[in-house]
């Protein structure tokens, strides 16, 4: 299939002029590496950014092939062919991306990139009565995910089909834009649906049982940084790759944002994302007391943000966005984007980042105090 | 056949410790590259798809900074041939840890025979369990090795990349390998798979490496990524050969 690049199709003769065959060949297979599988996510992310990509797939392409059934099921399995081993009339399936054989009105039981293993029908199970019959079957604690065509759902069981609903996301009917505005949009979905409050948020964002005291745990940006990569790397499959953390002589950038350029033949930058997290207290070990983080500090940090993500952005010539999540207990009394340090640090450094201040609160009561429904 | 590998170097017959400890280490392959298929949901596996993987572990195995199993393979017209894997492979069906299905010899040349067959766990046997933890393939404190909880890893992700690729290029992956399909090595050659040796490159490493040259200054690629490239640019050149 040949690339796309906002909305413009480039043939394999475009590609990386002056290269020799072999060049040309590992070019393009590279330039794929948008198609890939995050290899460094959890089995969790991993399986559930591939079965996403095939719901999309299948939707944009307007459920080629597909009958009158309204749902499908896609079960992750450390075995495939043994998990599907008691349903009736399974067959192998593989590559649901590139293929056009049915997936609605069946089970998919599936490997870990849901590449390959066994389907079956699910014939006579309603919308409502699935849930039902998968508690029934054998798959104990493999995650689950079912696909609602009408309401262009997928429902994610990551702890099995008794467990909680672990992820709620919407089947895109159109590709997403590869612009900046997009990506705030993207940024926008990651803060709501994956951060604001510390039931949806990862692990290691806040202090276990300390949310409601606004006690973050020792490396919250480390956490977030994580499940953004995952989340970007969904949001846009097939256009664009996330990558984590750079050492380099100008600093650290959390997120790097990378399109291929198909006339160059390359993967080059997009745009970065420098998180910075502000907080009112930090813990100086697993035990100790909780101390008081000061609005200089604060300040401190995000002018830091500004300068890393000023000058790697000027060093790459691409656009920065410098994400800010607000952890603080008193989120209106100071705004640590006006502080003199930082105004300072917009003036002495550029282009200026994108500066996006955005909050997390310490339970769910207070984000909905705050407005957020 | 072993050259410089872990996998034993005594011949049958010769059973000593060095023979018994190369047999265990042979079976202990053979069921860790059936689990990792069997993970990548492509299991059962054809023979000649079996060693195909096990082939192609063995060369990309430096990517991932582990040691190939079998150091050196003799090039073969029929693809990459593991005659002592196949043995255990064999021994592990008569012990109940696999299962054999569509079972028949294939003729080759000079009146000899290669058997094909499909094979898979057998996840009924009540040993397969406790073996496979074992050997590194569930929580990495059950592992007897540490080192084998990695290979594990590595055999895993292998299996998945090339779980991307069409059924029918999965086998022709072997024969089309940068290394094997090496027009410089001859049939009845040996090909060696260390990352360098006996003054050569591994073909197979340099090329999944050469990905990187086409990301730009401070990107990189894991270990994992490389080889989902190489298995990607593998099905190419099958459907392209």
């Amino acid at each position: 299939m040949p690339s796309t690049l906002a909305g413009v199709c480039m043939t394999a003769e475009d590609q990386g002029a002056g290269m020799n065959e072999e060049d040309r060949q590992l070019s393009s297979v590279a330039l794929e590496i948008v198609d890939a599988p995050d290899v460094e996510a959890t089995e969790v992310d991993r399986f559930f950014g591939q079965v996403r990509a095939i719901a999309e797939c299948r939707a944009q392409a307007g459920w080629p092939e597909e009958g009158d059934a309204s749902l499908a099921v896609f079960v992750r399995s450390a075995y495939p062919r043994a998990a599907a081993g008691h349903l009736k009339d399974s067959k192998a399936c593989a590559d649901l991306i590139a293929t056009t054989e049915p997936i609605l009105g069946r089970i998919h039981v599936l490997n870990f990139d849901a590449s390959q293993g066994r389907s079956a029908p699910l014939t006579g199970h309603a919308a409502g009565e699935v849930v039902e019959w998968l508690t029934d079957q054998p798959f104990g604690s493999d995650q689950v995910i079912i696909l609602y065509r009408e309401s262009l759902q997928l429902v994610e069981r990551a702890e099995g089909v008794a467990g909680g609903t672990t992820r709620l996301e919407q089947i895109r009917l159109t590709p997403p834009d590869l612009t900046q505005a997009e990506l705030i949009e993207a940024l926008d979905i990651f803060h709501k649906r994956a951060v604001l409050t510390p039931s949806m948020c990862p692990k290691d964002v806040w202090r276990v049982k300390h949310a409601q005291q606004y006690h973050p745990a020792p490396r919250p940006e480390k956490a977030i940084q994580d499940c953004l990569k995952v989340f970007l790397v969904g949001w846009w499959r097939g256009l664009l790759r996330a990558e984590c953390e750079d050492e380099i002589g100008i600093g650290r950038i959390d997120i790097r944002l990378l399109r291929p350029d198909p006339v160059r033949g390359e993967m080059c930058y997009w745009g970065i994302i420098e998180l910075k997290i502000v907080k009112s207290f930090r813990y100086p070990g697993a035990n100790g007391t909780p101390q008081t983080v000061t609005d200089l500090e604060n300040a401190q940090v995000v002018a830091k943000g500004v300068e890393q993500a000023s000058d790697f952005a000027r060093d790459r010539r691409v656009f920065g966005v410098l994400e800010i999540y607000d952890m603080r207990k008193d989120k209106k009394t100071v705004n640590p984007i006006t502080h003199a340090l930082v105004v300072q640090a917009l003036a002495d450094h550029h282009p200026n980042p994108v500066m996006r201040l955005t909050p997390l609160f310490g339970s769910g009561d207070h984000a909905r105090h705050a407005g957020y429904a | 056949m072993n050259g410089t590998s872990p996998a034993g170097a005594s011949q049958p017959g010769e059973w000593n410790a060095d023979y018994a400890q190369g047999v265990m280490k042979r079976r202990s392959r053979v069921l860790l590259l059936l689990d990792a298929a069997e993970r990548a949901g492509v299991a059962p596996l054809a023979t000649e798809r079996l060693h195909a993987f096990a082939y192609l572990a063995n060369a990309l195995s430096p990517i991932w900074d582990i040691r190939p199993f079998y150091g050196v393979v003799v090039k073969d017209i029929g693809g990459p041939f593991y005659p002592e894997l196949q043995r255990e492979a064999d021994h592990l069906v008569v012990a109940g840890l696999l299962e054999v299905s569509e079972l028949r010899y294939d003729d080759r040349p000079h009146e000899g025979a290669r058997i094909h067959a499909l094979y898979g766990l057998r996840f009924s046997s009540d040993h397969l369990e406790g073996l496979l933890a074992a050997l590194g393939a569930r929580a990495p404190e059950k592992a007897l090795d540490p080192k084998d909880v990695e290979i594990h890893r590595f055999l895993v992700e292998l299996a998945g990349a090339l779980a991307r690729l069409p059924d029918d290029e999965i086998a022709g992956a072997g024969t089309s390998d940068m290394t094997y399909a090496d027009r410089s090595i001859h049939e009845n050659n040996l090909v060696y798979l260390e990352r360098k040796a006996a003054g050569r490159t591994n073909l197979s490493v340099a090329t999944a490496e050469r990905f990187s040259e086409f990301f730009p200054k401070g990107s990189h690629l894991s270990a994992g990524e490389k080889l989902y490239l190489y298995a990607k640019y593998l099905g190419r050149r099958v459907h392209d050969s």
